[in-house]
Parts: C-alpha cells; sequence; structure tokens
C-alpha cells in the first residue's frame, strides 16, 4: 500500500535558490529508490520534503492515496501526522535517553501500550543485532552502534516508507562496506519501501531497486542500476556514475538494425554506437557519445569488425586486479581499463575494439 | 493512486483524506506552532513596545493644562538649551569614553596574561580578576566611598596618620574617581570579551610569526591583539554605551562635585520637585539613541568583522614564555585585583564589624551590632533583602521560562519570518539603559491597577529589560543542539508541544539552569530600573543601599552592602560550577 508519489515537487529558500525543481517520481510497495547526486543538488531538501520538515513550494506529495502535501489545496500535514521513519546522517539519538528509551519513543507516540513497547522494542533492538544494549546510555556507543539504534529506532513503529540522509556517510570505509548489505538486505527482508539520499555512487548502485540521479534540483536519469550505468541519457550522468570517456562527434548515417555511425574527428575514424539512438538524430549535428573505460578491449576479437582502432600506451598503472591506461589514438588520450594479468607497458602499441552495444551517444 | 484521490486533487477541492480537511489553508496559518509565535509576539509587545512608546510619545507631547496635551519639540528645545543638560552630555560622553578606554586597556592585558602568557598564578588570579563582573559598580561607588571620601575615607585616614600629609591625597567625589570606579568594575566585562578569541585563537598563526623572526611583544601587537581586535571594539563599544546609561556611580559620587550626568539629570527631573517628564523623557529618549546606535554599530559592523581564527585541534594553545617580565604581569594583575576586590571588600568588612567607626578599624569597637541590625533588626533593610530575594528567585525562574519558549520559537519550527520577528522584539530591551526601562514602566503603568502591585510591576519590568541576556544563553545552547534531535522527534509522530516537552527542554536543562542563576545574579544587584519604580515598600537591595547611603552611618551601609555581596557571590560560586562565562558578556 506504501507508493509514493512525488509530483512537480518546487522547493525555494529565498529568492535565489531554487533547491528543488520540479521534481517528480513515484516509489513502489516495497521499492528501494535512491535519490544520487553531488553536494547542494537538492536531495536532502527533497527528502525533507517528503517528511514533512520543509514546507515545499509548489507540487504534492501523497502516499498511498492519502495527500501528505499539496500546495494547490494548501495541505500540509505536519511531520508527525505521517507515520514516517527516518534516519539522519548525524543519527540524531537523543543524549538524555538510553538506547531502549530512544527507540521506544516513537512507539510511545503512537499509543501503544507498555507491554507493547517493551516487545516492539526489544523486537527492533534484535533486528538491528543490539539485543542486550537496551539500558545502555545512546551516546556512549561507537558510530556504527549509533548507526544501529537509529535505525531500529526509525522501524520500530511499523513507518509507511523509511528515509534514509546518507546514514552511512559518518562510518568508516569497510564498515560502510558491510552495513550497505546488511542494511539493504534488511529492508528487503521487512519488505519495507525505502527512499535513501547518498552522494556515494556505489553505495547506490550496491543498494537499490532504482536510482534516482538529480544535479542541482533537477532529476536527470530514473532506472535501475544496470541501465543506469550502462546507458547514461547525457555527460553528467555519464561521468558522475562511474569512469567514462567523453567522445565529441558528429551523426553519420544510420546502419539498420546496428546503430548510428558518429564520426569522431578526434580519433580520426567512425564509431558504430548502438544505444542512446532511439531518438531522432539529424545527420551531421553534434554529439557526444560515451565509452566506459572497461568495454575497450585489447586486440581484434572476431566479433568486433566495426570500432577497431589504433593506439599507443601513453600511461599504464597497475591496480592489482587491473591496469588503469591511457592510450593516445588519434588526438585523444583514451582511458582503458585492461585485466591485471595483461601484458601492458607504457611506449607499447596496440589495437582495441569496441562493441556498439557499449557506445551510448547522449542527450547533450 | 486511485482515480478518485487523484481527481480530487487536480480538481484543486480540498478533503482529499480526513486529515488533509483538517489543515487547510487557515488551519495551516493558525497551526500550532504559528499560534505560539503570534503569541509571544502579543506578549512582548505588551512587555516591552508599549512601555517605550509610551515613553517616547511622552517625549514628544506638553500638557499646558489638565486634561490638554499638544504634539510639540519643546522638551526638547527647553531641556538642551540649559547649560546644566549640556554639562551633563559632556560628563556623560567623558564617563563613557574614559571608562570603555581603560576597561579596555587594563582588560585586554589581563587577558592575554590569562590566555598566552606563562605568568603565575593564572587561576587564582582569574577567579579574583572576575569578581567584579557578578558584583556591581554601585557596590563599587559605595566601597570606594568608604575608601576615598576625602575626610572620611579610610584610605585618606591612613595616608595622613602614615605620612602626615595636611591634606587627604585622595577624593572619590571627581571626575578621576567615577571613571576609576567604573573603568574597575567593567574591566571583567572587556576580559571576558576577549578571552574566548585568545583562548581559541590557531597557535599556528603567532608561531608562524615568530618563526618569521619577530619577538613575543612585536607578535602580541602585531598578530595577536589585531586579530581580537573585533572582539575587542565590540566590547569598547558596548561597555561605552552601558556606561552612558549607568546610573548608581554618577549619582552617588557625583553631586558633591556637582558632576551630573544625563541620567542623574533624568532621576532628578522626575523624583524632585517640579516634576518635568517631558524633559526627562527627552533626556532619555536621546540616550536611547545613542544606545540603540552603538549597539547597531557593534552588531552590524564590528562583530560580523571577527576573524575565524579557531582550529579544530582539541588542545590548548601553547603559551609564550615572558621570562622575568611574567612578575610584571603579576603586578599588574594584583594591583587590579587589590583596587578592584581586596581594598573595597576589605574596607566594608572593617567598617561592618566596629559599632562606630571613627575614621579607622578599633579592636575597641569590635561588635557584630551592624550585622544583626541590617539582618533581622531594621525592618526596611529586612524588607528589602526579602524584596530582592523574591525577585530574585521567582522573577528571575518567570524569566528563565519566558527566555526557555522564546528561544525555541525563534529557532525552532518552520515559520522564518514570524521567528524573526519575535529574535526582533525580543533583542530590542538591550538598546533601553535601565533607568530608561524603569522610567517608561513607571508613566505607563502608573494610572492603572497594576501599579497597586509594585513588585509585579517591578518583575515584568526587570523580565523586560533582562529578557535578551537570558535569551541569548539559553539560545546558544540550543543552537548548538542539531535539530535533527526534533525532527526525528516528529517523525515518530510526536507533536510540536510534546518534542519541547520531551526532548529539547531535557537537552536545554544546564543552559536554562545557568541562565536561571545570571537572573538571580543581575536581579539581585538591580538598580537602575528599580530606583524610580521601586515604592518604599517593595524597594529591592539595591534601591535600599542608595536610600541607607544618604542616612546611615558607615557601619550598616557597609554591614548591608555585604549581605548583598555574599548573595551575589553565593549565585556566582554556584554559577561557576556550571561553567561558561564567556556567553554571559552580551
Ligand atoms: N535551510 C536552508 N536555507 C537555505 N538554503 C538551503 C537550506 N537547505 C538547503 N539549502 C540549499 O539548497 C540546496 C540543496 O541543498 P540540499 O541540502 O538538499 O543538498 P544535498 O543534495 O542534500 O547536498 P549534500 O550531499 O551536500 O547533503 C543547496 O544549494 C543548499 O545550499
Ligand atoms: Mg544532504
Amino acid at each position: 500500500m506504501a507508493e509514493v508519489v512525488v509530483k512537480d515537487l518546487v522547493k525555494r529558500f529565498g529568492s535565489e535558490t531554487l533547491a528543488v525543481d520540479n521534481v517528480s517520481f513515484t516509489v513502489g510497495e516495497g521499492e528501494f529508490v535512491t535519490l544520487l547526486g553531488p553536494s547542494g543538488c537538492g536531495k536532502t531538501t527533497t527528502l525533507r520534503c517528503i517528511a514533512g520538515l520543509e514546507t515545499p513550494d509548489e507540487g504534492d506529495i501523497l502516499i498511498a492515496d492519502e495527500v501528505f502535501t499539496s500546495s494547490r489545496n494548501g495541505v500540509c500535514l505536519p511531520p508527525e501526522k505521517r507515520r514516517l521513519g527516518m534516519v539522519f546522517q548525524s543519527y540524531a539519538i537523543w543524549p538524555h535517553m538510553s538506547v531502549s528509551e530512544n527507540v521506544a519513543y516513537g512507539i510511545q507516540a503512537q499509543g501503544a501500550s507498555r507491554a507493547e513497547v517493551s516487545e516492539k522494542v526489544v523486537k527492533a533492538l534484535e533486528l538491528v543485532g543490539l539485543s542486550g544494549l537496551g539500558e545502555r546510555n545512546a551516546t556512549k556507543l561507537s558510530g556504527g552502534q549509533q548507526q544501529r539504534v537509529s535505525l531500529a529506532r526509525a522501524l520500530a513503529y511499523n513507518p509507511r516508507v523509511l528515509l534514509f540522509d546518507e546514514p552511512l556517510s559518518n562510518l568508516d570505509a569497510k564498515l560502510r562496506e558491510r552495513m550497505r548489505v546488511e542494511l539493504a538486505n534488511l529492508i528487503k527482508e521487512l519488505k519495507l519501501t525505502a527512499i535513501y539520499v547518498t552522494h556515494d555512487q556505489a553505495e547506490a548502485m550496491v543498494m537499490s531497486d532504482r536510482i534516482i540521479v538529480m544535479k542541482d534540483g533537477r532529476i536527470q536519469q530514473e532506472g535501475d542500476p544496470h541501465a543506469t550505468y550502462n546507458e547514461p541519457v547525457n555527460s553528467f550522468v555519464a561521468d558522475f556514475i562511474g569512469v567514462t570517456n567523453i567522445l565529441e562527434g558528429k551523426a553519420g548515417e544510420r546502419e539498420n538494425g546496428k546503430g548510428l555511425w558518429v564520426d569522431v574527428p578526434s580519433l580520426q575514424s567512425k564509431i558504430l554506437c548502438a544505444k542512446g539512438i532511439d531518438r531522432d538524430i539529424a545527420a551531421g549535428s553534434d554529439l557526444l557519445v560515451t565509452v566506459r573505460p572497461e568495454y575497450i578491449e585489447l586486440g581484434e576479437s572476431g566479433s568486433n569488425v566495426h570500432n577497431v582502432l589504433e593506439g599507443q600506451v601513453s600511461d599504464a598503472v597497475y591496480l592489482g586486479q587491473s591496469w588503469d591506461c591511457l592510450i593516445q589514438s588519434g588526438s585523444f588520450e583514451l582511458r582503458v581499463q585492461v585485466r591485471g594479468d595483461a601484458d601492458i607497458r607504457a611506449g607499447q602499441s596496440v589495437t582495441m575494439s569496441i562493441s556498439p552495444s557499449r557506445c551510448v551517444v547522449l542527450s547533450d | 493512486m486511485s482515480s478518485a484521490s487523484k481527481s480530487e486533487l487536480e480538481a484543486g477541492g480540498g478533503g482529499a483524506g480526513p486529515a488533509a480537511a483538517a489543515s487547510s489553508l487557515a488551519g495551516r496559518f493558525f497551526n500550532s506552532e504559528n499560534s505560539l509565535k503570534i503569541g509571544s509576539l502579543g506578549l512582548l509587545t505588551i512587555l516591552a513596545i508599549l512601555p517605550v512608546s509610551v515613553f517616547i510619545y511622552s517625549a514628544f507631547v506638553t500638557h499646558p493644562e489638565a486634561g490638554k496635551s499638544i504634539f510639540t519639540f519643546t522638551n526638547f528645545t527647553k531641556t538642551f538649551s540649559t547649560s546644566e543638560v549640556l554639562d551633563a552630555s559632556l560628563n556623560t560622553l567623558i564617563i563613557a569614553l574614559g571608562t570603555s578606554v581603560f576597561s579596555c586597556l587594563v582588560g585586554v592585558s589581563l587577558a592575554w596574561f590569562h590566555a598566552r602568557t606563562d605568568m603565575p598564578f593564572r587561576r587564582t588570579l582569574e577567579a579574583l580578576t572576575l569578581i567584579p563582573f557578578f558584583l556591581s559598580s554601585f557596590l563599587g561607588a559605595v566601597a570606594w566611598w568608604a575608601l576615598a571620601a576625602p575626610r572620611t575615607g579610610i584610605l585618606n585616614r591612613w595616608m595622613i596618620d602614615l605620612f602626615g600629609l595636611s591634606a587627604p591625597p585622595f577624593n572619590i567625589y571627581s571626575m578621576t574617581g567615577i571613571v576609576m570606579v567604573m573603568a574597575l568594575f567593567y574591566t571583567p566585562y572587556m576580559y571576558l570579551f576577549t578571552i574566548g578569541s585568545l583562548n581559541r585563537m590557531d597557535p599556528a598563526l603567532e608561531e608562524s610569526a615568530r618563526v618569521c623572526g619577530t619577538g613575543v611583544l612585536r607578535t602580541a601587537l602585531r598578530v595577536t591583539i589585531p586579530l581580537s581586535t573585533p572582539a575587542m571594539l565590540s566590547g569598547a563599544v558596548i561597555i561605552f554605551v552601558v556606561s552612558m546609561g549607568v546610573f548608581g556611580v554618577p549619582s552617588l559620587l557625583g553631586p558633591i562635585a556637582r558632576i551630573s550626568t544625563l541620567s542623574t539629570i533624568i532621576y532628578t527631573k522626575m523624583e524632585e520637585y517640579p516634576l518635568d517628564i517631558g524633559g526627562a523623557a527627552a533626556l532619555g529618549s536621546v540616550l536611547m539613541v545613542f544606545t540603540a546606535l552603538g549597539l547597531f554599530i557593534q552588531r552590524k559592523i564590528i562583530a560580523p568583522r571577527s576573524y575565524v581564527t579557531v582550529t579544530g585541534k582539541g588542545y590548548r594553545p601553547s603559551r609564550v614564555s615572558l621570562g622575568p617580565w611574567k612578575y610584571v604581569a603579576l603586578a599588574i594583575n594584583c594591583f587590579y585585583v587589590l583596587l578592584a576586590v581586596i581594598l573595597p571588600l576589605g574596607a566594608l568588612l572593617l567598617a561592618s564589624f566596629n559599632r562606630a567607626w571613627l575614621g579607622g578599624f578599633r579592636w575597641s569597637q569590635l561588635s557584630i551590632y551592624n550585622w544583626a541590625y541590617v539582618l533581622f533588626e531594621y525592618e526596611y533593610a529586612v524588607r528589602a533583602t526579602k524584596n530582592s530575594l523574591i525577585l530574585g528567585l521567582v522573577g528571575g525562574l518567570i524569566t528563565v521560562v519566558l527566555c526557555t519558549f522564546l528561544s525555541m520559537v525563534i529557532l525552532r519550527g518552520r515559520n522564518k519570518k514570524l521567528s524573526g520577528a519575535v529574535d526582533y522584539l525580543s533583542t530590542l530591551p538591550i538598546g533601553v539603559p535601565g533607568l530608561i526601562m524603569g522610567m517608561a514602566f513607571l508613566i505607563t503603568w502608573i494610572k492603572t491597577p497594576l501599579y497597586a502591585l509594585p513588585m509585579l510591576l517591578l518583575m515584568m519590568a526587570y523580565m523586560t529589560r533582562y529578557l535578551p541576556y537570558g535569551l541569548r544563553t539559553i539560545s546558544s545552547v540550543l543552537q548548538s543542539l542539531s535539530s535533527e534531535l526534533e525532527e526525528s522527534a516528529r517523525i515518530c509522530g510526536s507533536s510540536f508541544v510534546s518534542t519541547i516537552r520531551k526532548i529539547t527542554v531535557p537537552l536545554l536543562r544546564p543552559g536554562i539552569f545557568a541562565a536561571y542563576l545570571m537572573l538571580f545574579i543581575m536581579f539581585i544587584r538591580e538598580l537602575p530600573v528599580s530606583v524610580l519604580l521601586a515604592t518604599e515598600d517593595s524597594a529591592p537591595m539595591a534601591v535600599a543601599l542608595y536610600i541607607l547611603q544618604e542616612n546611615e552611618a558607615l557601619g550598616v551601609v557597609a554591614a548591608f552592602a555585604l549581605v548583598q555581596t555574599a548573595l551575589l557571590l553565593l549565585g556566582t560560586i554556584v554559577f561557576r560550577k556550571l561553567g561558561s562565562l564567556e556567553e554571559l558578556s552580551v
């Protein structure tokens, strides 16, 4: 029943800052959706509008068909009436309460009986792996444990939707990676609907069913992690998620069923692109093509009769499982990722090939 | 989403669910948060805006005959054309300037010694240096009157006896005397203003100057002091405007030397025949304008220019080694403590334990008569002590509750415009000198039933005058609490009010307690607001001391002054256990 609908959301701070600019999306029941974007792109503001902590200037927010916010009707439900759960970046653990008291707070606010409260507290602490720590002073816990308390507090009263604002960004790298998986699994297990804010693309990839990429208050792309990574719609998304090569070119002819030829002067070559060409592209128009470093293969394989390039290795850094190389081809320096067991030396001449299905035409 | 609710939404009709209906447009503005904010605005209007408006209004009207009033500037022209007022204006400026210059010199040096150098006995001396901050300049004036009045002053007697002088060497009834007492008692304010920025300064800023080859003193003068200049200027400007409005010191030490200031003239016009309310209000308005102007300059021009020199490092900065000069620093500090603490309190102590004071302490006269008299027998003094305790304990409590409430209204919630308005109104009383606040309350409420309850009226006036101070202490604690702590409670389902009760207030408790003690101290020593407003029965301690000083023997005055001092020091000791003093300097 938890279907979140955000429609035409606009939020300004003062007259200058347009923090959220016409954002619309939906989140289905049991879905894990991530808002991803660089610092200041309006992720937190969007999340706070959903929570009712900010009043949007325009737009509607509905959850399970109930209107939470509607600028036209002048409706803006206060946060306590929304029955959502939220985990803050700072955890926002109340220092004057013990762990159990922190977790119990939301359940008590729903008017539950004493027995019910303590039962739910125990259950919530168990879920996050903190059984037995209930009587501790919450601020005396480690960062990771505080994080779990904060999660337990948000889970404990069966909220309709869980909101996360960069909950893992204060943890150290190792713990962060472990918590990603653990958190995502827990939410799937409990069949919860979640909206998750982060600027860490790896986190978004690992955890989400769907990623919404934002920039300057606007949605750039929406899709599952696979599609977002492999078929970015514009150079911002391509560049923000992972590492990529962006080539400038001119549209050529279409080859039936196979793709669009793009003339790339800097490579002194034509490239056949099979992705991002569903729209009308006038022949001769300027466009951008993106190719991920790991999709550029060394050597000439039989299937890739198109997109074969010659080049010279200008730099190669060994990273263990792979080589991170810069290969000069024409006047362009391509970034190429090569398997770690390959034999690569700077100065070496190589032949590269790229499958057309890995060449994506961008919309800007 | 179901098509039903969708169409309702698009049609723009309200009532997409019961919850939505409850918060329609009107409901949205008059929700609990906005009603609280509007209520606070109303309360502040009655407390602060109304009296000050009546006061300003009365500066612009005259009453040629009973029941008739006309709008005019004559109050200003008439008042400011007398040479008496022109002299007083000049005196006021001299006193304010002298006080801020001297307290700045001494206060900054002492702060530097304490924060940055290896002067010995820093801890003990810091506690002693700050004692005057908790007493009042009026108590200081009473004590220095006992020390250095030309004929009866203890110091003068000693000097005559010791060196066989023919004339008393000190005369506290002089401009020098007034400025000295004021500067002694405002030095700790300056100290507190600067010590924070000195304490927190990144030592690398100084160390790099040293590495570049400058010596200790040059580094202090070229790097350390300039970096704290905004903080010092802030302090100097505030001390300037505060001392412009000070009433107690000049009214005690001025008359014999025929030195009057704007505040003593206002008092005379309000208390002595022929009453001249219009003239007093005109003078007061001018004083108020200068005060407000000074504070405006401090807040909008000086304070924003403070340098950010803070490091994230937790350790205390390394200290400058003064070599043999550290004993010079020690001597300067000890001399200050001698003048500001030991001599005044010592003189009062000696005088209070002699039944009859004959110009010097005599063991034969040793007696606790004065103490017993002011504590138990002398009805007026006993009542004044009781009044001050009631004002301090009850008034302080009510004020701190109001401050807590207002700080939340200002810093929390979603309607920033209303918050801004509340903030603005509640800071306004800072620009109104105490004497003027008292006068404004007097002329506003004198013809109402409220005047029959003088203690209540005093409490309201205190509350209004000192609101900004309490607010500041609590707000600074509230500001340091992440608002996410409250937001997560809201999301968990608790309302604005119950979040305040269960989350905010418990977290604020240390700040609330500190503010309460501070207000207690301020209320116990309060003179300027009360001096016009208090009646014989409702006189608090400072007013009683003012009256006693004119009519009673030195021993009685000294004992009573020490009772007040003891209460203030008691409050101070409890307060100091709670920590940060810096927040108290406005
Ligand atoms: N309370 C506020 N007042 C004024 N401007 C604000 C406020 N909150 C956010 N902004 C501005 O709105 C924009 C979006 O901010 P937001 O916090 O949503 O970014 P974000 O995507 O969460 O960034 P980050 O990853 O750094 O947390 C920013 O330009 C920010 O400066
Ligand atoms: Mg954010």
